[in-house]
């Protein structure tokens, strides 16, 4: 069962479809929530995904073992979705909180506002440009180093911290404003 | 420590490649700057926020989605081969027949001769069947002409024949009439006397 990728790759390859079944199930997760963070919803991440490992299947003879499957995987991925976010109108775009209930532990209020705190981030992400969401969800999303995410976005090592650098203080200042316009709504809402 | 220097180290901070000496004088840095140590806990805080971002569950079914249309990808593109190596199939043949027709068999027929035995037994058939036609046509009229001369030959005798039994005819009545005659005549004589 524990077959490296290689070898199920090999048998992909050699004309056994069930085989690629193995790889989408290791890698889906990484695939759908890397797909669902770019997009912000799962419709579209869902469909990306879909396509994602479409792609990856018809590549796959021209896969590189130099590179781990993972980078190369999440490669396709994130070109698809700057595509599909280079395509979109923003307006026309549900947002989707993407929130699960967990195991009870919480109180309907700890859930509330874990909830609101999570579409708070995802707005965030979604109003960041692409270059820069990009190599923020790599890396803090997905935890990728650098090199995984030069591997994945083709990029150099330097544009790659400065992308991240640029990154965060946008996506550090987008929360700290909308932290604030949460606060003067609320002491709008008590007056 | 500077505030430029502390600034790099955010970043390793965050970036998870720090020493714990760094960390020391960073923090070492922020009890003294509030503005360093306010830039620290925005990110802090902004940064934990995505990295507590749960994984979501991937919808049911999605590996039966995938391997369903790569199989019907797979079907779509085997009909599609099978189509195009038939289409080119055909026209294969059709060119070897094209190639075989203008640089074999044609040449073949025009260095045999046959092409020429061809020619001439056609102007051969033409010809005969035109002279046969011609000969039907003179025939034909001789035939025609023959009869009609018979024809003639007969009305004239037909004629004849009515001729003379009409002047057979008259010539009696005349006869009759001039026999009656004279018999009058001889009665009234006979009657003066
Ligand atoms: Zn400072």
């Amino acid at each position: 069962m524990n077959a490296s990728d290689i070898e199920i790759i090999n048998r992909c390859l050699g004309g056994e479809v069930d085989a690629f079944g193995t790889l989408i199930e290791r890698y889906k997760r990484a695939i759908f929530n890397t797909a669902f963070r770019m997009m912000g919803n799962r419709e579209e991440a869902e469909d990306i995904s879909q396509e994602a490992f479409i792609r990856i299947y018809n590549s796959l003879s021209r896969y590189n073992p130099e590179y781990k499957f993972m980078t190369w995987a999440l490669k396709i991925t994130t070109n698809l979705c700057l595509d599909n976010l280079r395509k979109r109108k923003a307006e026309t775009v549900p947002i989707d909180d993407g929130f699960e209930l967990k195991d009870g532990k919480d109180t309907p209020e700890e859930e509330y506002i874990r909830k609101e705190n999570q579409l708070r981030v995802q707005k965030a992400i979604n109003q960041l440009p692409d270059k820069y969401k990009e190599f923020l969800i790599l890396f803090h999303h997905q935890n990728l180093s650098y090199q995984e995410i030069m591997d994945i976005t083709g990029e150099s090592l330097t544009i790659v911290k400065n992308r991240l650098y640029r990154a965060r203080q946008m996506l550090k200042e987008t929360l700290m404003h909308s932290e604030k316009e949460d606060d003067a709504y609320a002491v709008q809402g008590n007056k | 420590m500077q505030c430029r220097e502390t600034n790099d180290l955010i970043m390793k901070y965050f970036d998870h490649d720090i020493s714990e000496l760094e960390i020391e004088m960073l923090l070492k840095h922020n009890e003294k700057c509030p503005g360093c140590a306010l830039e620290f806990d925005a990110m802090k805080e902004a940064l934990s926020a995505l990295e507590e971002l749960p994984l979501l569950e991937v919808p049911e079914g999605f590996e039966a989605k995938v391997l369903e249309s790569i199989r019907m990808r797979d079907a779509a593109v085997n009909h599609a081969q099978s189509l195009v190596f038939w289409l080119i199939g055909i026209l294969g043949l059709i060119i070897f027949a094209c190639n075989m027709m203008s640089f074999v068999i044609i040449p073949y027929i025009r260095d045999s001769g046959i092409l020429l035995i061809a020619q001439n037994v056609i102007i051969y058939a033409v010809t005969g069947v035109l002279e046969l036609l011609r000969e039907a046509l003179v025939t034909l009229s001789l035939s025609v002409g023959k009869l009609l001369i018979l024809r003639n030959v007969l009305l004239r005798d037909y004629m004849d024949a009515v001729m003379m039994v009409v002047f057979a005819f008259v010539g009696m009545n005349l006869l009759l009439i001039s026999k009656l005659k004279l018999q009058e005549d001889w009665e009234g004589l006979r009657n003066e006397f």
